[in-house]
């Protein structure tokens, strides 16, 4: 569904990520661990868009998306849950959504609604509140809930658990597990690996920019000495 | 009485410096550039406003035009001097637009001549008792109901409409708002357009009270609405709006019993000096 090829990316003369290259099926959950500064969120901002690349091809069910901007592959079906969520702290939650769906018309409005406040039926009664006054969890579902809006093929999601209450980091999860079922393909960046691993069907070890590791989540969960091993 | 009728001429005041620093506050929340060459665009109005109402003799049709036109000039200024400059210090910018601004200034005396131009037959000057022993001037009346109809439409705008939420999360975080699709060019090109007709407004309506346009009209607005939107906490319209309507107020309340130590501008000054001292943050912080 996803294919990298070789991606090389970084801001101005500082290349954070080189010749790293991994796929994605539909409906598989790709987790990509390693160590803070190894070039994950720079690997998915530029999935996203939000990084030009310098190198490489990124191509979507054979589709090249490599020269696409960010606007262009939401359109692709791309969907950005970023680090530290960056919710619109001064949009209500409400309007949150509605930027997620900016790209659909206002009929498919009420049932992208429903579908995310089935996953978080708790935004349902901050619906009126600032996101910036939510909890660091209900940001996380917001986030979360503003890329499904979207409805996309592929969700990217940068640090799920990171800051979170232990019980956030389960509704997250549950609401992950759920994507899952329905078919969604996911990027998965972690540093608390062990409960991403669980959900993992691939895993990608990055440092210093380059792959160290790529195995499936099954080998990835028997051998935990391997992943170890990868991180400083 | 006094006290009354202070205060509504300081309201009056206060709606033409809102009009005119909302679009100033507008272009730093989006942009983070403090836009002095906004006050051109205000100049531009009210010039506007004086020769299509000489031309026409419809003040309604001079109002629209200068809207119209400031609100494209506004757009223009963007594209052709801030958008070049933008990945670069806010400072150079800031340059360009106080070049921008003083050319302006240069270019309304070229074309129009050093000694300015007034209304041949002004209009809206009748004298309509709103209290007893208060006359307002039709003018003063039509200020402050363009300002409540202008800020309230922009209100809708922001807060109701699909294109508002999109503008609001662009100054939010404006590569997670590209994340989602919105266009982020045309929202900065609807921020300077609507920033523009309003100082555009705010031109006619001076330039009405006054029945006088000149090269340097736009000098004391143009000071006084980075003041303003500085005690309005950059970027934040409402903080913006109070603080204008505060400023207005004190003025007026200013040049009465303190007229004889200072004069309006100095008065005015003084205040935001105050104010700035006791809350730097500006009137309405945010949490
Ligand atoms: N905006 C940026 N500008 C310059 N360098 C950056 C920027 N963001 C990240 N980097 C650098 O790129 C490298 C990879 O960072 P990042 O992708 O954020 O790693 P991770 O998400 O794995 O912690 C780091 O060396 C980091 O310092
Ligand atoms: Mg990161």
């Amino acid at each position: 569904m996803l294919a990298v090829e070789g991606l090389r990316s970084g801001y101005g003369s500082i290349v954070a990520v080189d010749g790293v290259s991994f796929g994605v099926g539909a409906g598989e959950t790709l987790v990509l661990v390693g160590p803070n500064g190894a070039g994950k969120s720079t690997t998915i901002m530029t999935l996203a868009g939000l990084v030009a690349p310098l190198g490489g091809r990124i191509t979507l069910d054979g589709v090249d998306v490599t020269g696409a901007d960010a606007r262009a592959r939401v359109g692709h079906g791309i969907a950005l849950v970023p680090e530290g969520r960056r919710v619109f702290a001064d949009l209500t939650v409400s309007e949150n959504l509605l930027v997620g769906a900016h790209r659909l018309p206002r009929s498919a409005l009420a049932s992208g609604r429903a579908r995310v406040l089935d996953l978080f039926p708790r935004l349902g009664e901050r619906s009126r509140q600032l996101a910036g006054s939510l909890s660091g969890g209900e940001q996380q579902m917001l986030a979360i809930g503003r890329a499904i809006m979207s409805v996309p093929r592929l969700l990217l999601v940068d640090e799920l658990s990171l800051g979170l209450m232990p019980r956030a980091v389960d509704d997250c999860y549950a609401a992950l597990a759920a994507l899952q079922r329905d078919g969604l393909s996911i990027v998965l960046v972690e540093q608390s690996t062990e409960r991403a691993l669980g959900v993992a069907d691939a895993v990608v070890a990055l440092d210093s920019g380059h792959v160290t590791w790529t195995g499936t989540g099954l080998e990835a969960r028997s051998n935990p000495g391997l992943l170890s091993a990868h991180f400083a | 009485m006094l006290a009354l009728d202070l205060l509504i001429q300081g309201l009056v005041q206060g709606a033409i410096y809102a009009l005119v620093a909302v679009g100033l506050t507008l272009v730093y929340g989006l942009l983070r550039i403090l836009h002095v060459a906004h006050a051109a665009l205000f100049t531009l109005g009210g010039y506007l406003g004086v020769l299509v109402t000489n031309a026409t003799g419809s003040f309604a049709l001079a109002l629209a035009v200068a809207m119209g036109v400031a609100g494209v000039a506004g757009i223009a200024v963007y594209r052709l001097a801030y958008r070049p400059l933008l990945g670069r210090s806010p400072l150079i910018a800031l340059i360009a637009s106080i070049g921008l601004f003083i050319a302006s200034e240069e270019a309304f005396r070229i074309i129009f001549g050093a000694h300015g131009l007034s209304y041949v037959t002004p209009p809206l000057q009748a004298q309509i008792e709103i209290a007893p022993g208060i006359s307002l001037s039709l003018a003063r009346i039509a200020v402050v109901v363009l300002a409540v109809v202008l800020l309230s439409a922009l209100g809708w705008l922001s807060l109701s409409t699909r294109t508002g939420v999109a503008w609001r999360a662009s100054v939010s975080d404006p590569p997670i708002a590209q994340a989602f699709g919105i266009d982020i060019e045309r929202v900065r090109h609807l921020n300077f357009f609507v920033g523009s007709a309003l100082a555009g407004a705010a031109g006619v309506m001076v330039a009405l009270l006054n029945n006088l346009v000149e090269p340097t009209m736009g000098a004391v607005p143009s000071y006084k609405a980075l003041a303003i939107i500085v005690l309005g906490g950059l970027g934040n319209v409402r903080g913006t709006l109070v603080a204008a309507l505060a400023l207005g107020v004190v003025e007026s309340f200013g040049t009465i019993y303190a007229g004889h130590l200072l004069d309006r501008d100095a008065i005015a000054f003084a205040f935001l000096i105050l104010v700035l001292m006791l809350r730097p943050q500006g009137l309405l912080a945010r949490s």
